[in-house]
């Protein structure tokens, strides 16, 4: 459009008074002049003026012209179809209010959960050019019962440190929780330990202040850290002067240097930090031993112009090398270090472990809501439907006035668009809430969760796209059949039935198939739920309380801390309510492990999963405290701890793998450096990392009474009750034993319960989107019976009145429901064999393709829709025939 | 002859026509054309007035409060440049027009 149209077309959009107004005085002269013409022309000021105005015309006719005239007409119609919208939601308010309350909930459940899931998969870190971020995987074994991302030692990070013009810039950092008390109970928070490059390579400015520098991550620093922004509006109340200012990590007084600009939590996405701490400084806070621990990520940040694959293949011709420097090729137990080739993998949306739990899980719910919009848009097309029925009249009374159909279906489609557009707008307030709350519910007792779940483009582009979507399956429809109505229709009073019932038939088949998929695999994800709850841990995780003490920041002498441990352990023993207590330095399901090496009778061994074992060390005590059974031999005695002997206990898994055939008790096993350990008792299985995994052979080794260990696990089993009563008396022993203790206090079953929470958030939303559907099928199949039964209410009572049984009739109208239900079925049943192999990697010991679960749904979903279908049909029944007929 | 024999397109071209020789008022362009053309053409009076908008919308002629003979407020009209251009063309495509049509009507038996 030329730009003078343009012009002239928004000014007569915004300035319509005034341009009336101004028409009107134009007019007005005109007449008056010509008025004046008569009267000159001999005309009487009367007779002149009926003239005058009679010529003119219609001065409306010409207003609407005129304004046709610049082009607004199209949008003083679609003005007009608007305010009559609005006037008819008026006359049916409820009929609005379902709809948009119905849009609001499906769409917005579906927006939460994208929302939630472009937070966790799609959306790139918040960092400069994030496509070329890469990180180091691969060179480490893996085994099916460790859940970690892959970490390397300092080590292995020193010697990538080396070649340093291959990418350009490398950085490592490993995750850490840190104490920030300065006595007593701890204070914990979720930080990292960085290598100087870190945020350089990251592509992340501070806020305020300078970032961590290569400077910083040298023996002998100044103890530097970077906070995050939420850790500085919290205690530091978002104090100007944050600079410069010390903070208290682990006993050792830390200077903070800048603080992190909100929005970046982290490359872990699901994980945020707010303490970040050079690497170097790790030995300060009493984790050099960490240094070994294989924690560290590797990251890189590619060149411009390379590509993954070709740092890839760069970063292998680099492996020999960094071997060499980690692992000394005479060494034998350094076999498979670095190994296996080194691989890089975009890290532009971050790493994270929050992501291999629940990618899947989220991406399934989403198409669960997807199932339940869709139901529920069966039923809003089902109201639009009777609605647009009852309206038959008035669109034929239009058209037979002179409407284009075109204008009467644009009317209607503008109605729908208006509804949808209202229950968009309500959708994304809650969707706002639901997916901040869905978050909420993803953090557990073991690890804090932190997401961010913006509403961004993306995020609006989804929830517009689905509301359209939704639109078009229950607006188009209404609009055609209001385009396609006959004038003569106006002064018909009786309406032909077939239109609506092939419609109501074909959104009650889809309504059905749609919610029977949905049933079969909320069945299936339940039932996976119970097996998971109900298949036995191998030990009772009721009444166990958890006490981790450290000795880290207490003036201990290494020699002086396993005594000080026994004494704790013997002092909480004499606490009356504790029926068991023991030691251990690991607590299963606590997303750590440790493996140790058993070679074969042969004495061959291979460093992978054939010969490995998770291991455990613990004290005298510790079987019964946790729930194990002792099935054969005996458990350790204080003799094992003080003499170093070579006692281990062993679990039947373990028997199963190493010793088939063998005597348990009394053999020996020989270990990776050469030593050899007597088995004298045997306990029974227990799960290790996490319910799901069968259990492992476990080896247990007397804790020696020299171990360097500075922390320890303390299983605390009382004899009745919560065992959190127990906390206040040991935490006094604890005090009184040494006040420079750290300790935490955990319920050993709130751990057990994390490992499965997400199965039960999975199981949970399924349930509740399945009872969902299942309800709204419910009332989709009794609202349509209902009103089909209401239109035929005159041909039915005839029938009757003519004779028929009320049976038969009965009969008829339940076989036409039951068999568009059968038909649902058949094709929900078909859909469904074919969609829930996408569930398998989810379920726990069930089958996708498990018959009763299918079975039961069908039954359910049958019997439910018959019912719903029985109850008006009953109704029906029972009225009097010439009643209906006295109706008239 | 009345307005409704009249295409919109050629109620268009008088105006321009018109307003070629001066600027005018609505009232004054319908007097002016009815002189033009000899009192044969008279254009229902109120019909002018939807024309004058579209062709202003047009860019063709542009509008501006004056005052009348009689010191009344009135809505004056002038041709713009654009205007004329149109106005040559339009006379351009009357002329050839009206020569097709001509020649159709004086056809003979021969001419065909």
């Amino acid at each position: 459009m030329p730009r003078a149209q343009l012009k002239s077309l928004l000014y007569a959009l915004l300035f319509r008074t005034r341009i009336d107004r101004d028409m009107d005085a134009e007019w007005q002269f005109h007449i008056d002049a010509r008025v004046n013409d008569l009267v000159a022309s001999g005309m009487s000021l009367p007779d002149a003026t009926r003239q005058a105005h009679r010529d003119f015309g219609d001065p409306l006719r010409w207003r609407e012209l005129g304004r046709e005239a610049r082009g607004v007409r199209l949008f003083d119609e679609l003005w007009r179809d608007v305010v009559y919208g609005l006037r008819q939601f008026r006359r049916a308010p409820v009929f609005a209010g379902v709809i948009v309350t119905t849009l609001a909930l499906g769409v917005g459940t579906n927006t939460a959960l994208f929302s939630l899931v472009n937070s966790l998969v799609i959306r790139k870190l918040p960092v400069r050019a994030p496509d070329r971020l890469a990180v180091v995987t691969g060179g480490i074994p893996t085994y099916p019962f460790v859940p970690q991302l892959p970490g390397y030692t300092y080590q292995v990070w020193k010697a990538f440190e080396t070649p340093a013009t291959t990418f350009e810039s490398i950085a490592a950092w490993a995750p850490a929780r840190f104490d920030l008390s300065r006595r007593g109970e701890a204070e914990p928070l979720d930080g990292i330990v960085v290598s100087g490059g870190f945020f350089t390579t990251l592509g992340v400015a501070p806020m305020l202040g300078r970032p961590l520098s290569p400077d910083d991550d040298v023996a002998g620093g100044m103890r530097a850290a970077v906070i995050s922004d939420a850790l500085w509006r919290r205690r530091f109340a978002s104090d100007p002067a944050i600079v410069g200012e010390s903070l208290t990590i682990e006993r050792t007084s830390f200077t903070i240097v800048g603080v992190l600009p909100p929005g970046f939590d982290g490359p872990e996405v699901g994980r945020a930090f707010d303490v970040a701490i050079p690497i170097a400084d790790m030995p300060v806070i009493g984790r050099a031993n960490d240094l070994n621990a294989w924690i560290f990520r590797i990251f890189v940040r590619l060149k411009p112009n390379q590509s993954v694959d070709q740092a890839t293949a760069a970063l292998r011709t680099m492996q020999p090398q960094i071997r060499a420097a980690v692992a000394p090729a005479d060494a034998p137990e350094n076999l498979d270090v670095l190994q296996s080739p080194l691989t890089l993998i975009s890290a532009e949306t971050g790493t994270s472990a929050l992501r291999r739990v629940y990618a899947r899980p989220l991406t399934l719910l989403l198409g669960v809501v997807a199932l339940v919009l869709l139901v529920a848009c069966a039923n809003l097309a089902h109201l639009q439907l009777a609605r647009t029925l009852s309206r038959r009249h008035e669109f034929s009374l239009r058209i037979a006035l002179g409407a284009s159909r075109t204008a009467v279906a644009r009317q209607v489609l503008i109605e729908s668009l208006m509804l949808s557009g209202a229950g968009a707008g309500v959708a994304l307030l809650f969707a706002h809430w639901t997916s901040r709350t869905l978050v909420a519910q993803l953090s557990s007792a073991v690890a804090h969760v932190t997401l961010d779940v913006p509403i961004d483009g993306r995020v609006l582009a989804f929830c517009s796209s689905v509301a359209a979507l939704s639109t078009i399956c229950f607006g188009l429809a209404p609009a055609v059949f209001a385009a396609r109505r006959q004038p003569s229709e106006a002064v018909k009073t009786q309406a032909s039935g077939e239109s609506y019932g092939r419609s109501s038939a074909a959104l009650v088949v889809g309504q059905v198939a749609a919610s029977l998929v949905l049933l079969a695999v909320t069945g299936l994800l339940l039932r996976s739920f119970v097996r998971l709850t109900s298949t036995p841990k191998g030990f009772d995780a009721d009444r166990v309380l958890l006490v981790n003490v450290s000795t880290v920041h207490a003036r201990v002498q290494p020699q002086a801390r396993m005594p000080l441990f026994a004494q704790l352990i013997r002092d909480i023993a004499a606490v009356p309510g504790v029926t068991a207590v023991g030691g251990s330095t690991l607590t299963p399901m606590s997303g750590v492990s440790v493996i140790r090496y058993v070679s074969r009778p042969d004495g061959s061994l291979a460093l992978d999963s054939t010969h490995s074992a998770t291991a455990n060390n613990i004290t005298p005590g510790w079987v019964s405290a946790y729930g194990l059974r002792l099935l054969d031999g005996r458990d350790f005695t204080v003799d094992d701890t003080v003499h170093r002997s070579s006692a281990i206990l062993v679990n039947e898994a373990f028997v199963r793998k190493f010793l088939a055939g063998r005597r348990v008790v009394g053999s020996t096993i020989v270990n990776r450096n050469g030593s050899s350990s007597t088995i004298v008792g045997l306990v029974s299985d227990a799960v290790y990392t996490s319910v799901r995994e069968p259990m492992p052979p476990t080896i247990f080794a007397p804790l020696p009474h020299d171990s360097p260990q500075v922390s320890l696990n303390i299983n605390v089993r009382v004899t009745a009750g919560s065992p959190w009563q127990m906390t206040a008396a040991i935490a006094r022993l604890i005090e009184k034993q040494n006040p420079e203790l750290t300790f935490t206090f955990r319920e050993l079953g709130e751990q057990v319960d994390a490992s499965i929470a997400q199965d039960r958030l999975v199981a949970l939303l399924a349930s509740f989107f399945g009872l969902l559907a299942l309800g709204l099928t419910v009332v989709g199949v009794y609202g349509s019976t209902a009103y089909g039964l209401a239109r035929r209410r005159k041909e039915l009572a005839i029938r009757v009145a003519v004779g028929a049984a009320v049976e038969d009739l009965v009969r008829l109208v339940l076989g036409e429901v039951g068999r568009r239900l059968m038909l649902g079925v058949f094709a929900g049943a078909v859909a469904a064999w074919w969609t829930v192999r996408v569930v398998q990697t989810m379920l726990f010991q069930i089958e996708s393709h498990d018959p009763i679960t299918l079975v039961g749904a069908v039954a359910a979903l049958t019997a439910v829709g018959l019912f719903a279908a029985w109850i008006p049909i009953w109704r029906a029944s029972r009225v009097d025939p010439a009643e209906v007929l006295r109706e008239g | 002859m009345t307005s409704t024999d009249l295409l919109q397109g050629t109620l268009d071209l008088l105006i321009l026509k018109a307003l070629s020789l001066g600027g005018q008022h609505g009232y004054g362009i319908l007097l002016r054309i009815q002189q033009m053309s000899r009192d044969k053409l008279q254009i229902q009076q109120g019909s002018l007035y939807p024309a004058l908008y579209r062709l202003e919308h047009q860019g063709f002629i542009t509008s501006a409060w004056g005052e009348s003979e009689n010191k009344r407020k009135a809505k004056y009209y002038t041709l713009t440049a654009a205007g004329r251009r149109q106005l040559r063309e339009e006379i351009g495509y009357w002329h050839r027009l009206s020569e097709a049509i001509g020649a159709v009507l004086i056809a003979t038996q021969e001419d065909v």
